[in-house]
């Protein structure tokens, strides 16, 4: 369980997370929206812990243990996990190669034995048969001359992977046509179970076409404006933002 | 006596030589007396180093042996000028904001600021030295930490140099164009050692243009300038050398910029007998920016040379060199420039790029680009080319229906247009457009 | 690369240690000169060698000429003067002086190469790697000398060559590197010790990689090791020089020579692994001084010479590798990756002198600056005149981890002619914020990002290495950035 309560976060000692609070339960799923500039990008690197949006207050727990105090390594070993909106390129490192060893560390961190890289390949080539993906950009390094798509099937390939406790998707519906989000999508809810909670941040109504909230939250101007059902997403689609700024002033 | 001369000519002079030059000129009151202690300082640097040997690392790919045997004449006096002789050099946009050099001195009378008045005060250096002894102080503690053996044979044999200061906030009407007349001098070469030391002021913005289109023979022209930038203040120089005779000719700049402020140079030249542009620069404060473009088309057995220091000194400041070579005949090109970024220079950018176009076996292009990084968070680059004309666009150039001249004519002229486009004087690129780019392709 | 990890369980072992694995010295009797250098010296040298004359000649002519150098400045390195009397300049293991097989050398010897991990034992031994290994000075053992006499190849001891194959050392000893070439080279030329010879005869293809791992033993000995290798017409052979000292607490001196002869259509790839003790990490003290002259001629027309550098060693690093291109359309390559960390110190680069036509020339880079270390790439390309149609490409990238160690690049870009073409770039930054979170947000700590970005950095080159030191580099740079963090 994820818990976050009163968290104040910036950027270069500006607050742009005014006191968000939000409690994320095993296997839920929740869904961030708002305008550009809301705050959205911010709250996800504070709690992946990127150095430069440090929290000034409040906290933030995984079953119980403070995410704030950890380093970013760590609370990725602890069970959170985020999906880049922008995954960058790491020239020279073989993605299979990368995967093995963010995969021994986690396996490091419970105790268990590292897979040696003909177990691993066991381990990818079922993830991969999951998410119904191909081989051949594994054999490449790290999202290096990936197309967008491909940038984001890898992102959700890690999570299989890493099967983390919440996962963040950050934006994983930008720069996707139709057909690439569908199956993005798709994928992201074949990894969906009972112990996985989903933070799916979003600008746009239409991935929550495919994976189903079961809390919305309005974020604006670093507050959480409103919080409610799936039928949130609705009103939002027919009054856009705006009626939201209105009601936060 | 009108001229006094720097004897021993025909063998290489010693300090000692130099020294005895000195005092010679000195009893013969060739000296300001004002500037008589910077004269002194540049000597004593000088005496420390001589004149630069093949060994000497600021003069690897610079051969001035014949500089050190030649004899000079030092003008005592210049020599007589009208002031319609000077407005027939001057561009038509700085007839009222120049300062004049006749033989290496400066020239009050034949100065003229009155466009400029409001936001420029220029005196004769030794005026300046009296009148504000923190000029003096600053001048001479530069000149002290001087390692360059020819811009310190300009600190002991400089005459009378100019000041210049643009007033803080002030944005100078016009352009202002510095111009260094020489005159024929027959029996010996003349040796000419302009100073200007030119304070722009917070925020103020000026424009200067540095040009030179006239042949004066055999001469040595040995310039330095000292140049404070400060805050926020926005300065372009541009540097058209377009004779290509048989002079020496040394050109030294240094700068100092404060926080945010803007220096860029653009030089454009043809080369001489032997050419030096050195530029020492630094970036003492946070947020300052600063470009050099310069273009050198050179024939015959022009020997070019340009020499760059830039010390990054404050997190945030910038540097940009672009150095464009076209080599013809026998001619050399040397381009020697180091960027150090210094310790907490964090947030540092830096790029350098030399480019030469070699178009005869005979032509010799020698480039170090040199980067020296002491701070972490710094984005720093450097390229450096030797080559020809793409064949594969001069064909497709052909295949369009131009000849192979055209063509060639055509792609010299992009080649160098990367630099003379910075040029935004209209009436310093006409003076480009019509000699440089006309000239190409010859 | 899991089935070269499987090859080299030694190699593995020795790297997972955390300190320097190396720093033991073997209790042993030698036969060592006094400190000191003079002509009496190098000729006491020589006589126990039992050379010809021309090759006492040649030492001699070199000691002169070493008499009347300076030692160079130039280099971006900065250490206490060096006492060239203080060293002595010829040690060799005492019991007998040349091994004719495995059975002859002395135990604590054997047992030093299994803690270093080479595979002397034929049992042990890597499968295709031949190894004349040099404990100090004198060659102790030759390997594989059976499967390559059979093709007419010759690897021995330049010892041994001296007295087997006079004619070919004089042909081509000092005919790279001249007696008087450099300050280092002229101290190696008079009181080199050992090194390796290799001859491969024409049309021949050596069936196998060649190797050498430096020992370097005797408190205060200076190393001077002298290493040949001649490519005659159309033929191959790849080399591999390793490289790791016991750690002592003064400082080591190593100036050795190799020299590259590839005749036409001939290629010779040369390849480094250079780990000598850096000092210690905190002060730099007792580590080694690198001060390397290592040259190839393309001698012959479509020759090629290849030299790949991993350097992750020694206190002060001093190394050009170099290529004359004389023969026309020959092909010279430099492959570096420079780590530096701790106070280290390198000033390394290469040359590539152009003067047959058509030649062409490449130079890849990788400097990595982290502690308080430093490291200068220095590189220099000639295009002579008349070497009409020739090309250079460089590429030096430089990474700094940290704020307080810094790298530098000093290229040298001369000459020219009216269709040759020279392309340089370069570029210095730190590891990325970005790519560091990335990493970590998988999990991975920040040390072990640090290292696989490293890694990534270099693996254009470390590719370029034979598969068996591929994994071996990897794993030394992981093993030097142990600690490191950005």
């Amino acid at each position: 369980m994820l818990v976050i309560d009163n968290l104040v976060a910036g950027f270069e000692g500006m607050d742009i997370l005014k006191g968000i609070s939000l409690t994320v339960n095993k296997g839920e799923i929740h869904s961030i929206m708002g305008p550009n500039g809301a705050g959205k990008s911010t709250f996800s690197k504070t709690l992946v812990g990127h150095p430069e949006y440090p929290a000034s207050s409040g906290s933030v727990t995984l079953d119980g243990k403070n995410l704030l105090e950890m380093e970013p390594d760590q609370r990725a070993r602890e069970g959170l996990f985020m999906a880049y909106q922008n995954p960058v390129e790491i020239p020279g490192v073989n993605n299979v190669e990368f995967l093995r060893m963010a995969y021994n560390a986690k396996r490091a961190h419970l105790g268990l034995e590292e897979a040696d890289p003909m177990d691993f390949q066991d381990i990818i080539q079922e993830k991969m048969g999951l998410l119904s993906m191909s081989g051949v950009f594994m054999e490449r390094d790290v999202n290096e001359g990936y197309s967008g798509g491909e940038k984001k099937k890898n992102e959700i390939l890690q999570m299989a992977v890493l099967e983390p406790k919440v996962a963040i998707l950050d934006e994983i519906d930008s720069g996707l046509d139709i057909d690439a989000l569908k199956v993005v999508a798709e994928n992201i809810m074949k990894l969906k179970n009972e112990n996985t909670a989903l933070i799916v941040i979003t600008h746009y109504q239409r991935l929550l076409d495919y994976i189903k909230p079961d809390h919305i939250h309005i974020l604006s101007q670093g507050r959480i404006v409103k919080s409610g059902g799936p039928e949130l997403a609705l009103e939002l689609e027919s009054t856009g933002y705006n009626g939201f700024n209105t009601e936060a002033a | 006596m009108n001229a006094v001369a720097i004897k021993r000519a025909g063998t290489v002079k010693t300090p000692d030589d130099v020294m005895a030059d000195f005092r010679e000129l000195l009893v013969n009151g060739c000296f300001t007396k004002e500037l008589v202690g910077l004269n002194a300082v540049g000597l004593e640097n000088f005496n420390q180093t001589g004149f630069p040997g093949r060994k000497s690392e600021k003069f690897t790919y610079l051969d001035v042996s014949d500089l050190a045997k030649a004899g000079f004449h030092l003008r005592k006096e210049p020599s007589q000028t009208t002031p319609s002789q000077v407005e027939a050099q001057l561009l038509p946009s700085t007839h009222k904001s120049r300062v004049v050099f006749v033989d290496g001195i400066y020239m009050e009378h034949l100065s003229d600021i009155s466009a400029i008045r409001d936001q420029v005060e220029l005196l004769p250096l030794s005026e300046a030295f009296t009148q504000f002894p923190e000029i003096k102080d600053t001048t001479l503690q530069r000149a002290i930490h001087e390692d360059d053996p020819i811009a310190n044979l300009n600190t002991a044999f400089t005459i009378n140099g100019a000041h210049l200061r643009i007033k803080d906030g002030e944005q100078a009407q016009a352009p202002i164009e510095i111009l260094f007349l020489a005159a024929r001098y027959k029996a010996y070469p003349l040796f000419t050692a302009p100073r200007l030391v030119i304070d722009v002021g917070r925020g103020a913005k000026v424009d200067f243009i540095i040009k030179n289109t006239k042949e004066y023979g055999s001469y040595l022209h040995n310039s330095v300038m000292d140049v404070s930038a400060r805050e926020s203040s926005d300065v372009n120089f541009y540097h058209i050398s377009l004779h290509s005779g048989p002079a020496w000719r040394f050109f030294k700049l240094n700068v100092d910029q404060y926080a945010k402020s803007s220096v860029k140079l653009v030089n454009v030249s043809t080369g001489s007998r032997i050419s030096r542009y050195a530029y020492d620069w630094n970036l003492k404060e946070p947020g300052a920016t600063m470009e050099i473009r310069s273009l050198a088309t050179l024939s015959n057995k022009a020997k070019n040379h340009k020499y760059a220091t830039v010390r990054h000194q404050a997190p945030g400041c910038s540097s940009r060199l672009l150095f464009k070579n076209v080599i013809n005949d026998e001619a050399r090109s040397s381009v020697d420039s180091t960027v150090i970024v210094e310790p907490g220079a964090s947030g540092s950018f830096s790029e350098q790029l030399i480019r030469n176009l070699l178009v005869s076996d005979k032509g010799r292009a020698d480039n170090k680009p040199n980067l020296m990084i002491h701070a972490d968070d710094v984005q720093c680059s450097h390229g450096a080319t030797i080559g020809q004309l793409d064949e594969e666009i001069l064909f497709y150039f052909m295949s369009r229906g131009l000849t192979r001249d055209e063509a060639a004519r055509s792609l010299l002229n992009a080649f160098a247009r990367e630099v003379t486009n910075s040029i935004k004087e209209p009436y310093a690129a006409a003076v480009v457009d019509e000699t440089i780019l006309q000239r190409r392709g010859e | 690369m899991s089935e070269a990890t499987q090859l080299q369980p030694e190699v593995q072992q020795l790297l997972s240690d955390k300190e320097y694995k190396f720093g033991f010295k073997t209790e042993i009797d030698s036969d060592t000169l006094p400190k000191g250098l003079n002509e009496r010296v190098v000729r006491e040298i020589s006589r126990r060698k039992e050379e010809p004359d021309s090759v006492l000649d040649f030492r001699l002519e070199a000691y002169r000429r070493w008499l009347e150098m300076k030692e160079p400045t130039w280099a971006h390195v900065d250490y206490p003067p060096i006492d060239f009397q203080d060293f002595s300049y010829y040690s060799a293991p005492k019991n007998k002086k040349k091994y004719k097989s495995l059975d002859d050398v002395p135990k604590e010897i054997l047992e030093t190469f299994t803690k270093l991990g080479i595979p002397l034992d034929e049992q042990k031994r890597i499968s295709n790697v031949a190894v004349d290994a040099v404990f100090d000075s004198v060659s102790v053992a030759t390997t594989h000398k059976k499967k390559l006499a059979e093709a007419g190849i010759i690897f021995c001891s330049i010892s041994e060559a001296m007295v087997e194959y006079p004619e070919l050392i004089e042909k081509y000893l000092g005919s790279v590197v001249p007696a008087g070439d450099n300050f280092y080279s002229a101290l190696n030329s008079a009181v080199f010790t050992d090194g390796s010879f290799v001859y491969i005869p024409p049309n021949t293809k050596c069936p196998m990689e060649l190797s050498t791992y430096f020992r370097m033993n005797e408190k205060e000995t200076g190393q001077f090791e002298r290493t040949l290798i001649v490519a005659a017409e159309n033929s191959y052979v790849s080399y591999i020089e390793g490289c790791t000292a016991p750690q002592f607490d003064t400082r080591q001196l190593h100036a050795a020579v190799v020299e590259l002869v590839a005749l036409d259509n001939a290629e010779i790839k040369y390849s480094t692994v250079q780990n000598w003790y850096p000092g210690d990490k905190e002060t730099g003290a007792g580590g080694i001084y690198n001060f390397v002259t290592k040259r190839g001629i393309c001698k012959g027309k479509n020759s090629k010479i290849s030299w790949t550098q991993i350097e992750t060693g020694s206190a002060i690093t001093w190394k050009y590798p170099s290529c004359i291109l004389r023969g026309d359309n020959s092909v010279g390559e430099f492959y570096s990756v420079a780590l530096t960390t701790g106070h280290q110190q390198a000033d390394t680069g290469t040359k590539m002198l152009h003067l047959g036509k058509n030649t062409r020339s490449v130079i890849i880079s990788k400097g990595i600056a982290a502690d308080t270390s430093s490291n200068a790439y220095r590189g220099r390309v000639l295009m002579s005149p008349v070497a009409a149609g020739s090309r250079n490409f460089t590429q030096c990238d430089s990474l700094l981890v940290g704020s307080k160690s810094s790298a530098h690049t000093f290229p040298y870009i001369e000459g020219g002619n009216s269709s040759s073409r020279v392309e340089h770039e370069a570029s210095t930054s730190k590891i990325s914020e970005e790519q560091l979170m990335y990493l970590m947000q998988r999990g991975i700590s920040k040390e072990a990002a640090v290292s696989t970005i490293v890694n990534g950095f270099c693996k254009d080159i470390f590719d370029r290495l034979p598969m068996e030191f591929t994994v071996e580099a990897e794993k030394l740079l992981s093993l030097k950035l142990e600690g490191v963090v950005g």
